[in-house]
């Protein structure tokens, strides 16, 4: 692969008289210090949001380090690679995707991008420094800018950074005080599954890109158990039919809604049955803790697999189709409910079962509790 | 489980119309496309036995709606109702506590009321509960319109 085309390697190429050679004026690494603090605004902001009321460690900012690799004949060609600090790693990569999707949609007609873990006053700092990026330049002088190694640069001269200076300007930037603190607050993790389709594979970064059936896209890492690599493999799949796999770990909620698993710990896959209440079960999947006003237990593996089974002994596509809910308590609730007869069979969160049924009129109803076979017997006998 | 057991706290009162209907809200985790679950008419964790009504003789059942899906955390998808004197058959009474102080932060509909769940077991709660839905969907669901955003126009 060439050096160009490497993802881990920045290219910011300088052009004009005063570069030739591969020369590189020292006022010029101004330049270079200035992308250096874009990245890590970036990626101290991420780290603040993920670690609500800690101080930035002390070694996080030199993880943000960029290094010259090497500088090319023709013009001052630069080739930077990060200072590998694994610790870290996950904020680097993130904080350059951004700050190289802000600077090159602030020199080209592409939309600027929000960055959702900057605070107004990151924000503010941030696009500040976009800005001042290419300063030193003078009006025979360009500096190209690649987001990657094979995508065409954005030219930074005297004339474009007027324009993305202008583009990077806001209204709002004159009525946020400018005593405001970073966010911390919004970001919960949780141990939690999600059944979800792995739609991409990122091996060398330690991380997957997942979709869960109700659409949600997300991401996770697996940093801290790399045999997990094999199991994503064998799941990862870009089409909609896909297989469907547990994944659980901490994952991280923002403002309750699925940021991203902060480290995968297994993997499982799954299936459900290609049936209407397959269907239901597969949507209970993606219920968060809290689903149900606030309250709510995600429903567990256990519970799902045993209604699954009950379901399919119970044959429910023979008869009346009954309605499948998810409980409070994180279980499966299915229920034949007519206006004169209520049977149901609630699978609880530890796979045990409750049967129930009541007749219209009656005083009492008929309480029952058992496993699987248990289940289907009650719901065979009140059939007959 | 009876109707005699009646223990109200204070600034509670029994609503003691029977032909007043009470209205509850059915919400999207209430529902498998048409059909409603019978739990939907008892309580829920964050309801302690006290699963709000609300009364006819306070608010329109379109008013109910409407206000619990601007308050609420879950839109309201469909009304349905029981009669308090259904209630009373089922084997429980009808609570008003408007009157009860609210917590800091709380709110509470026009025409609360509640059907006292409290200090019944699993299994009667399951039975009330059912009892409730018979009387509910023999009524049938009370039209109602979807609640209009702010400043939508019928």
């Amino acid at each position: 692969m060439d050096a160009e085309s490497r993802p881990e390697v920045k290219r910011v190429r300088l052009t004009g008289t005063r570069f030739e050679g591969g020369r590189l004026p020292i006022d010029s690494l101004v330049e270079l210090q200035k992308y250096q603090k874009i990245v890590r605004i970036a990626a101290e902001a991420q780290w603040r949001q993920d670690h609500p009321g800690e101080a930035v460690p002390p070694d996080f900012r030199d993880s943000v380090s960029l290094t010259i690799e090497r500088i090319e004949d023709g013009s001052a060609d630069i080739f930077m690679l990060f200072e590998q600090h694994q610790a870290y790693v996950q904020y680097q990569a993130e904080a350059q995707d951004a700050a190289d999707a802000v600077i090159i949609a602030a020199y080209s007609d592409a939309p600027i991008p929000q960055l959702p873990a900057l605070s107004p006053y990151d924000d503010r700092e941030f696009r500040e420094v976009v800005a001042d990026f290419g300063v030193t330049l003078s009006p025979d002088q360009s500096i190209q800018f690649f987001a990657d190694g094979t995508s065409e640069p954005v030219s930074i001269t005297v004339e474009t950074r007027m324009v993305a200076i202008e583009r990077l300007s806001r209204i709002e930037d004159f009525l946020v005080p400018p005593n405001l603190a970073p966010p911390t607050q919004g970001l919960q993790t949780i141990q939690a599954s999600l059944v979800a389709r792995v739609t991409t594979l990122y091996a060398d970064e330690s991380k997957f890109d997942f979709v869960l059936t109700d659409g949600t896209k997300s991401h996770g890492w697996f940093r801290e158990v790399p045999a997990l690599l094999e199991d994503l493999r064998e799941v990862v799949n870009p089409s909609e039919t896909g297989p469907l796999t547990r994944i659980t770990g901490s994952l991280q909620l923002r403002l309750g809604n699925i940021h991203r698993f902060w480290e995968v710990s297994s993997l499982e896959r799954v299936q459900f049955d290609d049936t209407a209440w397959g269907a239901r079960l597969v949507e209970f999947t993606s219920l968060l803790p809290g689903w149900h006003d606030g309250e709510g237990q995600q429903v567990s593996s256990v519970a799902l697999e045993g209604a699954q089974m009950f379901l399919r002994a119970a044959d429910p596509g023979q008869g009346s189709i009954p309605g499948v809910f998810p409980t409070e308590e994180g279980g499966v609730l299915i229920e034949w409910a007519t206006e004169s007869l209520v049977r149901s069979v609630e699978v609880l969160e530890d796979g045990s079962f409750e049967m129930f049924s009541l007749a219209r009129g009656a005083r009492e109803g008929v309480h029952a509790a058992g496993n699987l076979n248990d289940a289907i017997a009650f719901i065979t006998a009140s059939d007959a | 489980m009876t109707a005699g057991s009646i223990e109200l706290l204070e600034l509670e009162q029994l609503v003691d119309d029977g032909e007043e209907v009470i209205y509850r809200q059915i919400t999207i985790h209430m529902r498998d496309g048409n059909k409603i679950r019978t739990d939907a008419f008892g309580p829920s964790t964050a309801d302690k036995f006290m699963p709000s009504y609300a009364r006819s003789s306070v608010t329109s059942a379109q008013d109910a709606r409407d206000w619990h899906t601007r308050n609420a955390k879950s839109a309201s998808t469909a009304v349905y109702g029981v009669s308090v004197g259904e209630a009373i058959a089922s084997g429980r009474h009808v609570v008003d506590d408007s009157e009860v102080p609210l917590a800091a932060g709380e709110v509470r509909s026009p025409g609360h009321c509640f059907v006292d769940f409290r200090g019944l077991t699993k299994n009667e709660v399951r039975v009330l509960r059912t009892k409730l839905y018979f009387h509910a969907v023999a009524r049938d669901e009370i039209a109602t319109s979807e609640t209009l955003e702010d400043g939508q126009l019928h």
